[in-house]
């Protein structure tokens, strides 16, 4: 995975997003969007840990790197985002976080007897979660006045950066193996739109931090 | 599955998921015009129950001043006419020539409380609000202060069309009235401006007097006077501008649209 384009370009984007985060969300105040620029340097070190270990050629850690650390973290903090912070629904975001680390504990048992290049089908379950938290904000978006000016509000931004990555990556995740073993030549294009949906996701973030509306 | 199959698969799953993403953001923008709607037809409704309310505040109040009018002249005025007869009869008679002088003295005050009853009882009923333009009501204001001789009011204008609601009379003839009250009997003004003038889309009235003036900030607390000019603005959506100088004067303008 550390060849791919996400891993070389796509970080300096989520490192932009970061540090244009760090200056416009204190001047938002919504709530939950301060956490967003520690977690984006956070992905960017991982990352850059990532590239590191491709470069010295210590390949074995790279996938656990992706499997245990990065994806997980990705889907946690997204549904504990938009769901316990964007939405409120406290108990319903945790259960939520609950099922998806149910769901790659399961993988990681499967990974035992069926060895797995990516713990594809948790992540996929995690975007599947994330798809629907976003439709709930939108049906609430709706409802509510903010609707009116929702494009000023980051956290419409936000939803739609994290629908647009992880509803259309989700058939890609869910072959991830398959394709990786059977279509190679598939699996690297493929890779590379995914790539490029990644960069659109922050350039989606940061196109909203500029556009929100400031206090 | 061949991979020519799968392309196809994953293109059309990756198609029926965009058209998911679009339709999100469609079904937001159709639901922000709709809550823009709605929320105009609210604003309208708003406008609408608030002009009501007040044309029927000043129906009522209409009907009451009316009410009270009639009562004074039938009830109240009947009783005293009665009274004046009996103390006139009581003269004539000349049953008590030694308190004839008093008997006088009563007969010519129930005499005046009759005949500034009347005044009060025609002021009450009459209609002339409704009869006459904003024009000739403000003129009438004029000559009424100006026969009392306190202060000379200069009242000028454009000539033009002041054919305006009922509503919109009667709270600018209020303003005015309140305005000339104010100039009177606080300010001691020897003179006052009235200017009025009208185009296709907005009327403007500006009020001006050569009194005492007062301060702004002390007044503006508890000046029931003032808010209530300002509140009657506001109800005319028109807007406000009032200036005050110590031993200059004061000055109100105000501009409504019609």
């Amino acid at each position: 995975m550390s060849d791919s384009f996400f891993s070389f370009y796509a970080k300096y984007f989520i490192l932009l997003c970061a540090v244009l985060g760090f200056y416009f969300t204190p001047k938002l105040k919504l709530y939950g969007t301060q956490n967003l620029p520690y977690f984006l340097i956070f992905l960017f070190l991982g990352e850059c840990v990532a590239t590191l270990l491709f470069k010295y050629k210590v390949y074995y850690l790279i996938t656990p790197l992706y499997n245990y650390v990065l994806l997980p973290a990705q889907i946690i903090f997204y549904l504990w985002l938009i769901g316990y912070k964007f939405l409120s629904k406290k108990s319903f975001a945790k259960r939520l976080v609950f099922l998806y680390l149910t769901s790659l504990v399961i993988e990681v048992f499967v990974g035992l007897v069926m060895p797995l290049n990516i713990f594809s089908k948790s992540y996929s379950l995690g975007g599947i979660m994330l798809s629907y938290l976003v439709i709930l904000y939108i049906l609430q978006l709706t409802k509510s006045d903010e609707v009116i000016t929702f494009y000023k509000n980051l956290h419409f931004w936000v939803c739609i950066g994290v629908a647009l990555y992880y509803t259309l990556s989700f058939p890609f995740y869910t072959y991830y193996n398959t394709l990786l073993n059977k279509y190679e030549n598939i699996f690297y294009v493929y890779r590379n739109i995914i790539g490029h949906l990644s960069v659109g996701m922050y350039l989606t973030f940061i196109f909203g931090m500029i556009w929100s509306k400031k206090t | 599955m061949e991979q020519k199959d799968l392309v196809i698969l994953l293109v059309l799953i990756s198609l029926f998921l965009i058209i998911f993403l679009v339709g999100s953001v469609l079904y937001v923008l159709q639901n922000r015009a709709k809550k823009i709607l709605n929320i105009k037809e609210k604003e309208n409704l708003k406008i609408m129950y608030e002009q009501q309310l007040l044309t029927t505040q000043l129906e009522m109040q209409t009907q009451t001043m009316q009410h009270i009018g009639r009562e004074i002249h039938d009830n109240v005025g009947q009783k005293l006419t009665l009274a004046s007869i009996y103390t006139q009869q009581l003269a004539y008679e000349n049953k008590a020539p030694h308190i004839n002088d008093k008997i006088d003295n009563i007969s010519n005050i129930i005499n005046e409380s009759l005949a500034e009853l009347r005044q009060l009882s025609k002021s009450l009923t009459d209609d002339r609000i409704l009869e006459h333009n904003l024009l000739q009501l403000l003129q009438q204001e004029t000559n009424n202060i100006n026969d009392l001789k306190k202060c000379e009011v200069h009242f000028t204008h454009n000539n033009s069309s002041f054919e305006l609601p009922y509503q919109t009379k009667s709270i600018l003839l209020r303003v005015v009235q309140e305005f000339f009250q104010n100039s009177i009997k606080h300010a001691h003004c020897n003179n006052i401006f009235l200017n009025l003038s009208g185009t296709d889309n907005q009327l403007t009235l500006h009020l001006q007097d050569d009194g005492v003036g007062f301060e702004k900030t002390i007044t503006a607390q508890n000046g029931i006077g003032l808010k209530n000019i300002e509140k009657r603005t506001a109800i005319l959506k028109g807007t406000y501008i009032l200036n005050s100088i110590i031993n200059k004067g004061t000055t109100l303008h105000i501009t409504i649209p019609i």
